[in-house]
């Protein structure tokens, strides 16, 4: 697992999927104490290659969110510089990332807020087929029953859940259904942003689970952002450590998890709760 | 304390049911029974949708007109099953409290967290006014050493700067904080139960651990038994020494901790123990699902 991390030895011809450089976000503070900005995202570089799973870990308020979504276009940054398989994205308008749009599609948090209400899961799944810009690009699979049906059974659910409604479903099928619509396009980089984290611990195994599945044999790049060390050392090769809008430490994740070398990492670390016995 | 006999449980539920919708819906809480001793620290363990904060909310009365709610709460004896929201009131906060899942929804936005703590300092006070009285102490006397107080409310569950958090509105602080102040306002007035409903799910890990070590203290320091509710048993193990299982509105296991995760009888609990150690299993490898141990009622679980 470790062989995959991005070391500047390693790297060799294979283009990366990003390479960041400097990347920075501030924000204008209105009133409160103080005017000077928030710097949300300070000077980050990191290089994400083709298969590898970077974990971004950090506790809220870290960064770790308006990195990712600064990756995705969804946030300009106010510094650096963002290469997507060779192009240099940043700042881009809307019209020109359909390369990115195309090739990298997100998982959210909350499946009850970033799934559409009205919309039967079938047409949830097939949205993303349907987009323009996305078809500008060429490849896609057909937005058919057919397709919609093999998306779900990727997902472990049955097909007849096509004609539900996202509020019929348990937070775990929602979930998966988040995934499936994902995966729809058959991007090459899977994004997933605290996707576990509104889930019961049972159901975090199951969807843990399908991640690590979808990922090994759709040969995915995985970038996912968490605050739990403890999930991210058992799905990632890779982690980056925030705090404070900077990278404090970044390394393979068994490196990482087994010599931490700043103090918030160990902190992390420490914070994860293990089931604890008392003594009888 | 010392007025009730100590055969009289501080808690005892029996029979409870809760059905929600129309009558003949089937029941989120299925005839529960359990008892809960001054002190006692208890896990209620179950995932979404199994009954637990129904049942947290059926014991606080808080549960909305048209819930259908059957058998027995006795409060150190007296039956709170259909009990007026006055008594009810005089209850609640006071010493029974509970801790919610999302603090931000449990303050009001408008009001500055001192105020609130004060709010809830002048309530007890006024209920027991008379008691005051007896010993000699006048309304003026509290009101002046309000502020005193609240300031001194938020120290103990550990808030750092309280002069500006006692200061701030609900939304200037972070989500750590507005728990860690709704903690306070549970133990302030020694409470003898405080209910507690997942009040770290919301939490980040780092800040999780914080509240839940200055929550293990502030129950010591007040020493009020505790109904923990939480679908982690590695956060309620942080807390509890005992733990009960629930299960589609029902109890499926209880006892000490170190007996039902030992030796967890059902095999419902015993998938709930395998998928909370996820740093029992290699990195990468599948994790054990609760399907792996127990096929449930229905003949099967989606998750």
């Amino acid at each position: 697992m470790a062989e995959r991390h991005t070391g500047p030895s390693d790297r060799g011809s294979v283009v990366p999927e990003f390479e960041v450089t400097g990347l920075s976000r501030s924000f204008e503070r209105r009133g409160g104490r103080g005017r000077e900005p928030v710097h949300a995202v300070d000077d980050v570089t990191l290089t994400v290659v083709p298969g590898q799973r970077l974990g971004i870990v950090g506790g809220s308020g870290s960064g770790k969110s308006t990195l990712v979504r600064m990756l995705l276009a969804l946030l300009p940054p106010t510094g650096g510089r963002i290469v997507f398989r060779g192009l240099d994205i940043t700042g881009l308008p809307e019209r020109d990332l359909g390369t990115l749009r195309r090739h990298v599609q997100m998982v959210f948090q909350d499946p009850r807020s970033s799934l559409d209400p009205r919309m039967r899961v079938g047409r949830i799944i097939g949205e993303p087929l349907r987009s323009p810009i996305l078809k500008a690009q060429g490849g896609l699979p057909p937005d058919s029953p057919e397709q919609t049906a093999a998306l779900l059974a990727k997902v472990g659910l049955e097909p007849g859940i096509a004609a539900r409604y996202p509020h019929e479903l348990s937070g775990g099928q929602r979930q998966r259904v988040a995934i499936a619509r994902a995966l729809a396009p058959a991007p090459s980089v899977l994004v997933a942003d605290e996707a576990v984290s509104s889930l019961d611990v049972s159901v975090r195994a199951q969807v843990l689970n399908l991640l690590l599945e979808r990922v090994r044999d759709d040969g995915l790049t995985l970038l996912f952002v968490s605050h739990d060390i403890a999930v991210v050392r058992h799905l990632c090769d890779s982690v980056l450590v925030m705090q404070g809008g900077r990278a404090v430490e970044a390394g393979p994740i068994d490196a990482v998890c087994g010599n931490p070398q700043h103090p918030y990492t160990r902190v992390l670390l420490d914070a994860v709760p293990t089931i604890h016995v008392p003594v009888q | 304390m010392s007025d009730v006999p100590e055969a009289v449980p501080l808690l005892a539920v029996d029979g409870l049911s809760v059905t929600f919708g129309r009558a003949g819906a089937s029941p989120a809480v299925r005839d529960i029974a359990f008892t809960l001793s001054s002190g006692e620290r208890w896990g209620l363990i179950g995932e979404s949708g199994s009954g637990k904060s129904a049942t947290a909310l059926a014991i606080m009365g808080l549960l909305p007109e048209g819930v259908h709610v059957h058998g027995s709460v006795r409060w150190r004896g007296g039956e709170l099953v259909g009990l007026g929201d006055a008594a009810y009131s005089r209850l609640r906060g006071d010493a029974m409290t509970m801790v919610f899942q999302e603090p931000m929804t449990a303050l009001d936005p408008t009001m500055t967290v001192g105020r609130q703590v004060a709010e809830v300092l002048r309530l007890h006070y006024v209920r027991r006014a008379a008691d005051a009285q007896r010993y000699g102490v006048g309304p003026e006397r509290i009101r002046g050493h309000a502020r005193e107080r609240v300031l001194g409310v938020l120290a103990e569950v550990g808030l750092p700067d309280v002069e500006r958090i006692a200061d701030s509105f609900p939304h200037q602080l972070s989500g750590g904080q507005r728990q860690l102040v709704l903690i306070g306002m549970a133990l302030m007035n020694s409470p003898l139960l405080v209910i507690c409903d997942e009040p770290t799910t919301a939490l980040d890990v780092t800040v999780q651990a914080t509240v839940l070590r200055l929550l293990d203290a502030g129950l010591s320091a007040v020493g009020a038994a505790c109904l923990f509710i939480s679908h982690d048993l590695a956060v309620v193990s942080q807390v509890c020494s005992q733990v009960m299982v629930m299960y589609q509105g029902r109890i499926v296991e209880r006892g000490s901790l170190a007996q039902v995760l030992g030796a967890p009888a059902h095999p419902y609990t015993r998938g709930l123990v395998a998928t909370a150690a996820i740093d029992a299993v290699p990195p990468g490898e599948r994790l054990p699902v609760i399907g792996d141990f127990w096929a449930g009622e229905d003949g099967g679980r989606d998750g």
